[in-house]
């Protein structure tokens, strides 16, 4: 056999044995760098918070938050002031104003007296945000192309931004979920 | 007009003109506007930087504008820290005011490589001599900076140990002298090879641990206008006591390897696509795993002879 | 991107001005204008774009005449590994499959 037939054979040969791979699942056809939201695969982008328990998030209209497992029920639109001191009482992080971005914020907020009559105010000056228990956040998802955040206006995208202003305030607190922000923080440099 | 270098600045002028927020840095393919209250980061200037041009006052519009400030108000009485501000919405952490060199690298960092349009951006460090240049690829702690280090040594120019920065119409790659950011152990490689004078003082205790930097050559500087074609391109991986080993990548390979390692890829579409695979065509390209810098340089250097530099 | 279900009567279309291909070695890098999506193919995945390209047409059609270019037979490509790779290139787009009744 000449040597051009020789190769010939063995490019065959390999284009055979691609072809069996396929047929036992490998892709045909892959896509490139489609990491998180299409920017570049970068492992520290891809780190996971599992979160240890349920959490609620309450937001009042300056973007204030607090962050706990308290029990807050609405009525009428609106949650008894009581309960709001209650929760922020047994809060295990609270954020300064300005901390959630506008997205999460009441969109309109009054408060009254004891509108009901049993004896406690009302306000509906806050929103709350629930995550359940082992809810897994991978918050490279949310950086965009352009290495900005990218949130939605669900609750772990306020999971995500709050972590962010917690990495900001606080990197060595126990806030679930601290060193896979840090490391996203810190990814470049 | 000639050009100013950080050296022939008074030290009070430079500091008052980063505080004004009018001090101008003009390296190579970005010019950067900086503001800072910090006289950590004129005595890094005037170390590090000292062979840069810059001006007092702005001169024009500039590619980077970063301040190294404290992170709010509050912040500055408490606990003294800095943080880099772009001047877009990015995540940075805190550090000690201390490092606030280490916070202008990463501001200037993330400034290129999270907007810049006009070029194609690999996370990878870049050198060239005068026949062509030499792209070198790779994750944190694959020896980017020791190698780029250990090139200079032998003649290249530095372009970046952090930025391969591709033309969009040619395949040519365009200088960043920025400094050489060295980490842990490839400090003393470093102090060793180049001399302690040429590397600055470390900073400790940073999220990164010891870091420390090495100085570009006023030749590098120079020269920093002046880009160069594509030769060779390396993806190298160190890892303690293994024995050198190399393998010549299929284009293929290696366009998949550097599409991974474009920051802008996605960005910058049929462009970068374009010259990306542009680029490739007319490279070598080696995966390169290395326990020794030394034996590693051996065959960088054969490579280097195939390729024509 | 996958359209639902097909048949097979569905004739598949590619658009040719809508991707560029560039090839190295036996490897196809495909960067497809409409999506931004750079995406690599291989010999088989590469022709039955090619041939949709320069002739739409239905399921068997293309098969038969990408294992004619390619000088390969059934057995080393079967139909329902043919069949996955039409589907994978309509989930990335590079495929699309236009309704046409024969009946």
């Amino acid at each position: 056999m000449s040597s051009t037939e020789d190769s010939k054979t063995k490019f065959r040969d390999q284009r055979r044995q691609l072809l069996r791979l396929g047929a036992a699942g490998m892709p045909m056809v892959l896509t490139l760098g489609a990491g998180a939201s299409g920017g570049p695969l970068i492992s520290q982008l891809q780190c996971v918070i599992t979160l240890p328990g349920s959490i609620r998030i309450l937001v009042d209209d300056d973007g204030a938050a607090w962050v706990g497992n308290g029990n807050l029920k609405k009525k009428k639109g609106k949650y008894k002031s009581k309960d709001i001191n209650n929760f922020k009482d047994n809060a295990d992080f609270s954020f300064p104003s300005s901390s959630a971005p506008s997205q999460f914020r009441p969109g309109s907020c009054s408060g009254d007296g004891d509108g009901d009559g049993d004896g406690d105010s009302s306000s509906s000056c806050y929103e709350l945000y629930s995550l359940d228990a082992y809810q897994l956040i991978t918050p490279g998802d949310y950086v965009d192309v352009n290495g900005s955040w990218n949130l939605g206006s669900d609750a772990a995208s306020l999971y995500v931004a709050l972590s962010a202003r917690q990495a900001d305030l606080s990197p060595n607190s126990s806030w679930p979920g601290i060193s896979c922000i840090v490391s996203i923080l810190n990814y470049l440099g | 007009m000639p050009e100013t270098l950080i050296s022939d600045l008074n030290r009070a002028d430079v500091f008052s003109s980063l505080k004004e927020g009018q001090f101008e840095l003009i390296l190579g393919a970005f010019s950067a506007r900086l503001a800072s209250q910090s006289p950590e980061l004129v005595d890094f200037l005037f170390d590090v930087y000292r062979d840069v041009p810059a001006n007092l006052e702005l001169q024009e519009v500039t590619d980077i504008a970063l301040n190294v400030r404290p992170p709010n108000v509050f912040r500055k009485y408490l606990r003294p820290q800095v943080i880099p501000d772009p001047g877009f919405k990015v995540p940075a952490v805190p550090l000690p005011k201390k490092m606030a060199p280490l916070s202008l690298e990463m501001g200037m960092n993330l400034s290129v490589a999270l907007k810049c349009c006009r070029f194609l951006t690999f996370h990878a460090g870049a050198v060239a001599n005068e026949n062509g240049g030499v792209l070198i690829s790779g994750a944190s702690g694959s020896g980017k900076s020791t190698l780029t280090t250990a090139l200079m040594q032998e003649g290249y120019r530095l372009f970046s140990d952090e930025f391969g920065l591709l033309s969009l119409d040619k395949a040519e790659i365009n200088p960043y002298p920025r400094p050489v950011s060295l980490k842990g152990n490839s400090i003393s490689v470093v102090r060793d090879m180049v001399g302690a004078e040429w590397v600055s003082k470390s900073i400790m205790n940073t999220p990164k641990g010891e870091i420390a930097y090495r100085r570009a050559r006023r030749s590098d500087i120079e020269q920093a206008n002046v880009p160069a074609p594509v030769k060779l391109i390396l993806f190298p991986s160190f890892a303690e006591n293994i024995s050198p080993r190399a393998k010549k990548l299929t284009k293929a390979e290696t366009i998949m390897r550097l599409i991974e390692s474009a920051t802008n890829y996605k960005l910058l579409g049929e462009a970068a696509y374009k010259a990306l695979t542009d680029m490739v065509v007319g490279a070598e390209a080696y995966d390169i795993t290395y326990g020794d810098t030394e034996e590693c340089m051996q065959m960088v250097r054969d490579f280097a002879g195939e390729a024509g530099l | 991107m996958a359209v639902g279900p097909y048949t097979s009567q569905t004739i598949w279309i590619a658009e040719a001005d809508d991707f560029v291909i560039r090839q190295f070695e036996d490897v196809y890098f495909v960067f497809c204008k409409s999506a931004g999506t750079t995406h690599l193919l291989n010999f088989l995945t590469a022709s039955i774009v090619k041939n949709a390209v320069d002739k739409p047409g239905n399921m068997k059609d293309l098969y038969d005449r990408v294992l004619n270019d390619l000088e390969l037979d059934a057995e080393d490509c079967p139909s329902e590994l043919f069949e996955s790779s039409v589907v994978q290139l309509d989930e990335v787009g590079l495929l699309k499959p236009k309704e046409y009744s024969n009946a």
